[in-house]
């Protein structure tokens, strides 16, 4: 689903859209077309919409050619994380054990303001089971590989999102991120994707996971697009009692401040630097040449309880899950798959004081990294998302499955906005990813300098062999 | 378990795991018993390192404010 020479994007499709070059039943047709081509090879989809999503489509035609313009998401087709309940179908999380009743909530706020903003809901993506663990390959359902080489993993566990914007089955779409879902298979996929600040926006009537470390966000080839979906879905909700109150900046609106006078921070902590392949270090540093080049300072910086903040995060994340998976690990274990009972039981062997400590020191470790980059006045952090390109599904490289290669976990701990952009390529053609981190509440500006990265680059408009 | 000893001896972990299993409830299978004992020890050193994070008497994240409104 592209024009002659580059991939759509939400940006130029709603320009198309708007010029009358194309339809939205154009888009979506040729979208749920490439979906019948590559979803059988990819895995993206538990559940495909073609019929509402079509006449979604015809309808926001018919609302264009009436003088109605609902934004740049009208009539974009979009795939939502099978975590997150849809008026539509049913939601699965990709697991035997979740009662079907649970989705029959329909719609929540995420999903209601896209629909409200005119987007097509195409269909429900893969995921790892409950958001959590690795590929199973003895369960019923679709496993998702990766477009780049279909023998590597997407990451997770926003799985299908990601293979499916970098497929051009759809143009974008929502994941979710406890540790990394959305940042990890957004830099495996060659993607755009970016974790919002916690309580940017609305979590209910998605699966919970880790209760303090969800976060809901977009998943685009760009950080444009990124910027624009997020204009959509945050806000507060009286259904999530943890959302942010007050408006928020516009995102496309802040696009281009650009990065002049900023002051980025390159992550040089011990754990970054022995985590990723030189390829990816060598990556980082052409990427942070370019930003410097557009005007910015770079300085690196050690973060304090960098480590602590690291494996805190999978440690009270899998205490947190356990909680809410203990009535149904209890009644049904052997069906949920191995590899997610075995990371959610390892709940029940964290104390309830460890739990107490782990909030304690994510407290004082997220007050440490403040003060270390307000003393030095750095505006964002960056560095690689993992440290590695898309790992193989059998016979990988152990220092690329080794949870020191991924770099995202922090900034669930934090809270703070991470946006994972691509930045070349390794050895193998695999992509790798830039993570650009904020303080909480500066997602506008951690997009603005993913936008004016991507100004200057042309990684996120890449295509891989398994594109419509 | 006790975190103010050295890390629990692998055989020791085994029936460690299989005894906080069973108090959460679960019926887990002897196999995966053991996989999670293999994990154990790693997953305590790491716990047992946030109590070397000098925390005094910081309060945790998750608040209680009487005065807030619950769930509805």
């Amino acid at each position: 689903m592209s024009d002659a020479t580059t991939p759509w994007t939400i940006e130029t499709a709603a320009a198309a859209l708007r010029s009358g070059a194309i339809t939205s039943v154009e888009l979506t047709t040729a979208a749920l077309a490439a979906a019948d081509r590559l979803d059988p090879q990819l895995g993206t989809y538990l559940a495909r919409f073609d019929k509402t999503a079509l006449a979604r489509a015809a309808d926001a035609d018919a609302e264009r050619a009436a003088g109605t313009d609902l934004g740049p998401l009208h009539g974009i087709p979009l795939g939502i994380k099978d975590i997150l309940a849809t008026d539509e179908g049913p939601t699965t999380a990709q697991s035997l054990v979740l009662d079907p009743a649970w989705g029959e909530q329909g719609d929540g706020p995420v999903v209601a303001r896209l629909r409200a903003a005119g987007a097509v809901i195409t269909g429900k993506t893969t995921t790892m089971e409950f958001a959590i663990g690795r590929p199973d390959f003895a369960k019923p359902f679709p496993i998702p590989r990766n477009p780049w080489n279909p023998d590597r993993w997407t990451g997770g566990s926003s799985s299908g999102t990601g293979n499916g914007v970098a497929a051009g089955m759809i143009l974008g779409g929502i994941g979710t991120d406890t540790g990394g879902s959305i940042r990890l298979p957004a830099a495996y996929n060659g993607i755009s994707g970016h974790k919002p600040t916690y309580g940017l926006v609305p979590k209910s009537g998605c699966v919970p996971l880790g209760l303090t470390y969800d976060h809901i966000g977009p998943m685009c080839r760009s950080a444009w697009d990124c910027a624009a979906m997020l204009d959509v879905i945050a806000g507060p909700d009286p259904s999530d009692r943890t959302t942010l109150d007050g408006p928020h900046p516009g995102f496309v609106a802040g696009l281009e401040r650009g990065v002049a006078g900023l002051r980025i921070g390159v992550i040089a902590n011990q754990r970054v630097r022995s985590g990723s392949g030189p390829d990816t270090l060598s990556a980082v540093g052409a990427a942070v040449a370019e930003l410097t080049a557009a005007g910015a300072t770079a300085v690196e910086v050690e973060l304090p309880y960098y480590d602590e903040l690291c494996v805190g995060a999978f440690l009270a994340l899998q205490a947190e899950a356990f909680a809410w998976h203990r009535p149904t690990l209890a009644a049904r274990w052997a069906d949920y798959g191995r590899p997610t009972r075995l990371t959610l039981a390892q709940g029940a062997l964290i104390s309830g004081g460890d739990l107490v400590q782990l909030e304690r020191v994510r407290q004082i470790a997220r007050r440490a990294v403040l003060d270390t980059i307000d003393a030095e006045g750095i505006d964002v952090l960056v560095g690689p998302t993992t440290g590695y390109g898309a790992t193989a599904f059998t016979g990988a490289d152990p220092a690329a499955i080794d949870p020191k290669a991924l770099h995202t976990p922090p900034w669930n701990a934090t809270g703070w906005p991470a946006l994972s952009v691509p930045m070349g390529f390794d050895p193998d053609g695999l992509p790798l990813g830039l993570q650009i981190i904020g303080r909480a509440g500066t997602d506008d500006l951690v997009l603005a300098v993913g936008h004016a990265y991507q100004q200057r680059t042309a990684w996120h408009l890449q295509t891989p062999p398994l594109h419509a | 378990m006790s975190t103010d000893d050295d890390t629990p001896r692998a055989d020791d972990a085994v029936a460690t795991v299989a005894t906080l299993l069973a108090a959460a409830g679960l019926q887990v299978p002897d196999n995966e018993v053991e996989r999670l004992a293999q994990l154990y020890p790693g997953l305590r050193r790491s716990m047992d390192r946030m109590y070397e994070v000098p925390t005094g008497d910081e309060v945790p994240a998750a608040l209680f404010r009487a005065g807030e409104g619950g769930p509805r």
